[in-house]
This record gives C-alpha cells, sequence and structure tokens, in this order.
C-alpha cells in the first residue's frame, strides 16, 4: 500500500486564499526548483469577471486555459531527473472553473477544446490540496488586499470551496496529498512548514494522503 | 449536501461466522459509497473477547476514510451497514457479525449523550489504537493533545494474540498502478 516516489514536481492547488503560491515560494528556495506560478496579473478579463461573471466568464476562462497549456510546456521542457519544478496549482483546475462558470454553448465550446490541450500534459508526481475554511479564505485575501481580487465575493468564494472538494474528493489522477490548512501557518511559522514539509518527504506515503497538523490545543 | 470532506477513522470488529468475510464486506460497502471515499485499510488482528471473555475471539481491523458525511450522519450510516451485512442482534458485549465504531472524526470532539467522539475505548484498548497506528502512526487524540503511540506504551490489557496474513482488498491501489 505505502511506497516510495521519488517526488520532483510538486503541484498545489486550493482555493483563492488557501496560500498555494506562497508556499510554493517556500518550497522553491527550499529544493532551488524552478516555479511555475500562475500569472492571474497578466489576465486581462480577471478584475472585470470579479465585477461580473456572467459578462466575463468566457474571455478570462479562454486566457487561462490558454496561458496555463503554454507554461505545461515549460514544465515538459523541464529535466525532470535532476531538477525539482513546484507549480501553483495543476492544469485540471481550468475546468473546476469552467464547470462553476461557463454555460450553454460557450461550455460546450470548452469541452471540446480542453481535452486536445489535455492530452500531453506532465503529471506532478504529488499534487498538495490546501483545504481551507471560507473564513480563514476570505481573511487571507483580505490580509494580502490584492487589487484585481477587491471585487471578489464571499458567495463566489463559498462556491469555489465546494467545488474543489468535489473535484478532490474524487481526485485519483496523481499520488495527493490533502493538508487541513485552517489552522496552520506555513508562510510565518517555521515550525508549521518544517511539519509540511517532513509530510511532504516522507519516506513512504499512500496514494492519498490526509494531513492534520499538530494543533495547538486546549488553549 | 454541502461539499466538504473530512478524515475519518473507523474501527471494525467481528466475532461470529466467517469474521474476515464480515470485515471484507464492510470494505467493499466503504468502497461503494459515494459519500465515502476509502483510502486505506489495516491489518487484520486476531484478539480475545473484551468486557465477556466467554466467546469466540475477534477479529479487528480499521479504515481510513474521507466523508462527506457530518459525524451524526456517519453514525447512522454505519448502523444501516451494520444491518446490510448482516447484524442480528445487539447484546452490548456480545457476538456480533460486525462492529463499526468511529473513532476519530478529523480533530473534532464530541460529548452527547448517544454519540462520544474520540471513542472513549482508544485510553484502554489496543485492538482499536495498533490497526490506527498502523494507518497513521502520527495521530493524536484531539481530547487529550497526546500521541496515539504513547497510550500504546501505557496499556495495561493486551488482547491481540496474532496478526493475520491475509489482509483486506480494497480499490485505491489503483493510483499507484496507473501511476
Amino acid at each position: 500500500m505505502k511506497r516510495n516516489i521519488d517526488i520532483r514536481y510538486i503541484a498545489i492547488e486550493g482555493v483563492i486564499g488557501a496560500g498555494k503560491t506562497a508556499l510554493a515560494k517556500k518550497l522553491k528556495n527550499h529544493l532551488d526548483a524552478k516555479l511555475i506560478l500562475e500569472q492571474f496579473e497578466h489576465n486581462p478579463f480577471l478584475e472585470k469577471f470579479y465585477d461580473n461573471r456572467r459578462r466575463y466568464a468566457f474571455q478570462t476562462q479562454m486566457f487561462f486555459l490558454i496561458n496555463r497549456f503554454k507554461q505545461q510546456e515549460e514544465i515538459r521542457q523541464e529535466d525532470l531527473f535532476t531538477n525539482y519544478v513546484i507549480a501553483d496549482y495543476i492544469f485540471e483546475k481550468d475546468r473546476i472553473f469552467a464547470y462553476l462558470n461557463l454555460q450553454g454553448d460557450e461550455f460546450k465550446l470548452y469541452e471540446s477544446i480542453y481535452p486536445l490541450l489535455a492530452k500531453n500534459i506532465v503529471k506532478p508526481d504529488l499534487v498538495i490540496y490546501l483545504q481551507s475554511k471560507v473564513d480563514r479564505l476570505m481573511f487571507n485575501i483580505k490580509k494580502r488586499g490584492r487589487a484585481i481580487e477587491k471585487n471578489l465575493t464571499r458567495s463566489y468564494i463559498e462556491e469555489l470551496s465546494e467545488a474543489y472538494n468535489h473535484f478532490f474528493f474524487m481526485y485519483n489522477t496523481t499520488p495527493l496529498l490533502i493538508v487541513n490548512s485552517s489552522e496552520i501557518d506555513f508562510v510565518n511559522s517555521e515550525k508549521d512548514f518544517e511539519e509540511l514539509y517532513n509530510q511532504i518527504f516522507r519516506a513512504e506515503r499512500a496514494p492519498i494522503e490526509y494531513f492534520n497538523p499538530e494543533p495547538i490545543r486546549n488553549g | 449536501m454541502k461539499a466538504d470532506f473530512r478524515v475519518c477513522y473507523v474501527a471494525m470488529g467481528s466475532n461470529k461466522n466467517d469474521k474476515f468475510a464480515y470485515l471484507q464486506k464492510a470494505v467493499n460497502i466503504f468502497e461503494d459509497d459515494e459519500n465515502i471515499r476509502l483510502l486505506n485499510a489495516a491489518s487484520v488482528f486476531e484478539t480475545i473477547p473484551f468486557g465477556n471473555p466467554n466467546q469466540e475471539n475477534f477479529y479487528n481491523s480499521a479504515v481510513e476514510i474521507l466523508t462527506m458525511l457530518k459525524p451524526r450522519q456517519l453514525i447512522e450510516r454505519l448502523k444501516e451497514l451494520e444491518s446490510q451485512i448482516g447484524r442480528t442482534e445487539n447484546t452490548k458485549w456480545g457476538p456480533r457479525e460486525i462492529d463499526l465504531d468511529i473513532i476519530f472524526y478529523d480533530d473534532q470532539i464530541i460529548d452527547e449523550p448517544d454519540l462520544v467522539i474520540p471513542h472513549p475505548g482508544i485510553y484502554e484498548r489496543d485492538f482499536f489504537l495498533i490497526p490506527l497506528l498502523e494507518l497513521n502512526d502520527k495521530l493524536i487524540d484531539p481530547k487529550t493533545g497526546i500521541y496515539l503511540t504513547d497510550f500504546l506504551n501505557s496499556l495495561e490489557i493486551k488482547t491481540i494474540i496474532r496478526k493475520l496474513d491475509k489482509t483486506l482488498s480494497f480499490k485505491e491501489r489503483t493510483i499507484e498502478e496507473k501511476y
């Protein structure tokens, strides 16, 4: 059941505000890895999308799909025998958002394009899903204060949380580490980061693991 | 149902008829339940009965699952499973086809007249602790903050007499094969 995997390519997932990018950057520094970050700030439609989802869903989605596909090319060219790659998303993420935001003919069109692009995607050796409560996500989003996210609503984050949980409940494409990250601060606490790091690089792992960081309990 | 899932540990025990088959049946039903995802199953252990010694030995094991069900829904589901698998009677310390108990529901603490989580038995029963530690050796009791391994070291009663060679089968291995 448990076995050793040589982990070279790690992708981190989670709802907006879960801490994907922060964790990716910390891992990058530890491993001297190549970092692949989602280029949300390049998407000219995103801010408008947060303001009017129906109106800008398709443009936003297509921009991301193409952008993510281009980044996958970079990963493919990486020598994964010697180098580490850390990404702050997985390619299938695109589809989670499409299911949530596209309707009718737009969705049909998307569904005819996606499989063509998804065909040659390099699978991560490990996917980390940062599972977090909506309150904590909203807190993180507010705290980091990205201009582009100023129109994000709580109800959208709730919908995303649901969609992510559905997706990862059934996920079986790669080994998966689910991290209960509502109470953990791996950005500011070295101890929290170290605990997570050790969990990632454990000698033996099951295909799917659920990680509850050591809690501070009873006061 | 709101999509939110948590990790749970469920203990399984049987001491009637084909004990191994009952445990296997429970595993199969867990796998087929759309609100449950089986992650791992521990070895099966043969144990001497706890509480009432005048009965057959038990087979005990445990599973690690993800579930969309809330604690109360999960306990209801486990009761349904018990009767589905063929549990016929319900005397507290008597022989049973299958017994399913929630040991941990994530790190939640529930203390109500008819539902206590973590299961109070973890502090004194090796047939709960040992399969659980096989599934996750870093488990911490949320009530006391103590590692389960530490409870094991202070156990006074030992009920496990052997670990079976035969293991419960389940599908989660498919990832490894694909990968």
